[in-house]
């Protein structure tokens, strides 16, 4: 079967409607609402529930609450997290991280550390400007992530 | 044999049988912590209750023998109560510091609770508070997570010898302790971390080190002594974290000795040789495998060359494994031909601190003495035994040694003897005196890094699996020797250890039917001589 060009008709061949037609929608628009947000001056409203980088909480004594029991570690399906525990100097302490490490480029944010924490000791702020210089510095450590 | 029949499967046992182990044979897993299956039956933690019909109380499974025409139910609703209930006793003054615990994922208490879905306590009352003890350097002890098993008792009282533990004070106040606050100090104790079904006694050598499902486990053979007891190997990122015992009850049960547990920092130390060292003006500086190989190949071949091959003395291992020291020996007698082969002097140690110590210890502290001598690592016809060798290097006839894995330089006039050769080639994990004075030090794997055989004082050969990656640039010391072998006219090409093995079980007579999946099994007893 041959297929049939579909003859234009005279309006279509100098193609005048079409351009007007999408001229319109761009002018239409022009003076709409704007949708795009002036980043970085301008930011855009953060949800309650944003997972932004983490943080490690402290308790009243301005410790850390982690334990480091790696449980975040280890449902960490990215492996981001490297903890190395010791016995805390603190007497009524036990175990304590001595290194606690988020590599950052691994993260993917799902938060999962944050709902496996027994101790409520990590959270996710609102912060999502991370870029740096060097990899090792994306590599946050304990004091990073305690600030 | 008596008869019964457990949750409706019949099943016939002999004659005192308990029934927890005639569910066993069903493969019915009856939870129990105090039970323990080489210690006396207790009956003190109530968590195997099992209903025996036609009994109107339920039965301690553990302790209650077999008897003619029982039915058994372990799985009714009132042991599922009952079971319940007692867990929720147990765990009343048990903290629920999981988190913290490094029981906590091979911890039986821990999973039985998670069977039975028991999220909350509802004990408000506070917690039983007993006061700290301090059970030594080698275990921890966390009063508070006991839950009176007696385990530990037992195991002092019946197996490690020594009586060392007790239980102090009556009822709610029951607490386990040391005679006198005396820290524990048999050569078993570390056992008492595998026993302990709670994290109340712990190790202090892997305390904190990490969590234990992100070990990985290798079966292997412990290298403390010539005992062989069957081990596993854990580790973490290419380093030992714990030793722990591995089943077999032809060689140590369940058990291993505190030595073999604790004894394996050797392996991840930092002091190993990483890479090959050679001797230039009269300093060693490390080097590539190529240069130091073709060193040792041309100083052994030189002085092959000009005195003859009786000048050439080799001292084999009892650390190394029996392919080590089949190829090592091969190398001297075909490639070399001299016959002056002997093995490095083991360390013998009696402990008689108390009787019955020496249940797996042995004596002689090396994994292989006996696989070394059976490989024909000892002196042909002829020709010089290992202090014949060291008086006739001092006496100039002898002029150049190959030492794999020993250390002779602590034996009297052998640093003399060594000081005099032409030539010294050592192949050794760390710098020894002996090493110090090669020309050419060759960097060796540990037991963990590499597969291999060991025959333990007995004559049992048992395989040993490759746990690591070599530390640094190490190789094990059959590769090292095929290497030196075909730079100095040898054709040695094993792809691997096993290889090396089928070759024994064809050259040695008494290793005739030994075979891989044997020795990875329990291990093979060959015929004695």
């Amino acid at each position: 079967m041959r297929l049939k060009d579909k003859r234009l008709n005279i309006l279509e061949y100098f193609y005048i409607p079409p351009i007007l037609k999408g001229m319109g929608i761009t002018l239409r628009h022009f003076f709409s609402r704007k949708v795009t947000v002036q980043y970085p001056k301008v930011k855009k409203e953060i949800y309650p529930r944003f997972r932004g980088a983490h943080r490690l909480e402290k308790n009243e004594q301005g410790r850390e609450k982690c334990v480091a029991c790696e449980l975040c570690a280890t449902v960490c399906p990215s492996k981001a997290i490297t903890i190395e525990a010791a016995e805390s100097p603190d007497p009524e302490v036990e175990k304590y991280p001595l290194r606690y490490e988020i590599n950052v480029l691994r993260c993917i944010f799902c938060g999962f550390c944050v709902e496996a924490c027994p101790k409520e000791a990590i959270a996710m702020t609102d912060r999502y400007e991370l870029a740096d210089y060097s990899r090792e510095a994306l590599v946050y450590n304990k004091e990073m992530l305690l600030k | 044999m008596p008869k019964l029949v457990i949750d409706g499967r019949e099943i016939s046992v002999p004659e005192g049988t308990t029934i927890l182990r005639a569910a066993e044979r069903l493969g019915i897993e009856i939870p129990h912590l105090c039970y323990h299956p080489k210690l006396p039956p207790v009956g003190l933690c109530r968590l195997c209750l099992v209903e025996v019909e036609k009994n109107p109380k339920l039965q301690a499974s553990c302790s209650t023998p077999v008897a003619e025409g029982m039915v058994i139910h372990t799985e009714s609703e009132r042991v599922l109560k009952a079971r319940r209930g007692v867990l929720e006793f147990l765990m009343l003054n048990h903290p629920p510091d999981c988190t913290i615990c490094d029981k906590a994922g091979e911890c039986k208490p821990q999973e039985y609770v998670f069977q039975c879905g028991i999220a909350e306590s509802r004990f408000i009352e506070t917690k039983r508070v007993n006061p700290p003890q301090d059970f030594g350097d080698k275990l921890v002890f966390r009063v508070d997570r006991c839950i009176l098993c007696q385990r530990c008792v037992q195991f002092c009282r019946e197996i490690a010898g020594m009586e060392e533990l007790g239980v102090f004070n009556r009822g709610g106040r029951s607490v386990i302790g040391t005679f006198r606050g005396k820290p524990v100090e048999n050569k078993y104790s570390g056992n008492m971390i595998d026993i302990c079904p709670t994290g109340a006694i712990t190790s202090r050598d892997f305390r904190f080190k990490s969590r234990v499902w992100n070990l990985t486990m290798v079966p292997s053979i412990c290298p403390r002594c010539s005992n062989g007891c069957n081990i596993f190997i854990e580790f973490k990122d290419n380093k030992i974290l714990r030793i722990r015992p591995r089943d077999n009850e032809q060689v140590n049960q369940c058990w291993i000795c505190d030595e073999g547990r604790f004894g394996h920092h050797f392996v991840n130390s930092l002091d190993r040789l990483t890479t090959p060292l050679i001797k230039n003006g009269g300093k060693l500086s490390p080097t590539s495998w190529e240069e130091a190989l073709g060193r040792a190949a041309e100083g052994l071949g030189r002085v092959i060359a000009n005195y003859g091959a009786e000048s050439l003395g080799g001292i084999g291992s009892a650390w190394c494994t029996n392919e080590d020291d089949y190829v090592f020996q091969k190398f001297l007698r075909e490639v070399v031909r001299t016959g002056n082969i002997d093995l490095g002097k083991i360390r013998e140690e009696k402990d008689e601190s108390y009787p019955g110590n020496d249940f797996l210890i042995q004596p002689e502290k090396a994994p292989n003495r006996r696989g070394a001598e059976e490989m024909g690592i000892s002196p042909g016809e002829d020709c010089r035994d290992r202090e014949g060798m060291f008086k006739e290097a001092a006496g100039g006839k002898i002029k150049a040694f190959l030492i794999i894995g020993s250390n002779p330089a602590k034996e009297t006039g052998a640093r003399e003897a060594l000081a005099k050769v032409e030539f010294l080639v050592v192949q050794d994990l760390f710098l020894t005196d002996t090493a110090k004075q090669a020309d050419v030090v060759l960097p060796a794997a540990s037991y963990a890094e590499k597969e291999g055989s060991f025959t333990n004082f007995r004559g049992r050969v048992q395989w040993l699996n490759r746990a690591l990656r070599p530390r640094g640039e190490a190789r094990p010391d059959w590769k090292i020797i095929c290497e030196l072998a075909n730079r100095m006219g040898g054709d040695f090409s094993y792809p691997g250890a096993q290889e090396i093995l089928k070759e024994i079980a064809e050259k040695i007579p008494a290793y005739r039917e030994v075979s891989l999946e044997k020795l990875r099994a329990d291990g093979i007893l060959i015929s004695t001589k």
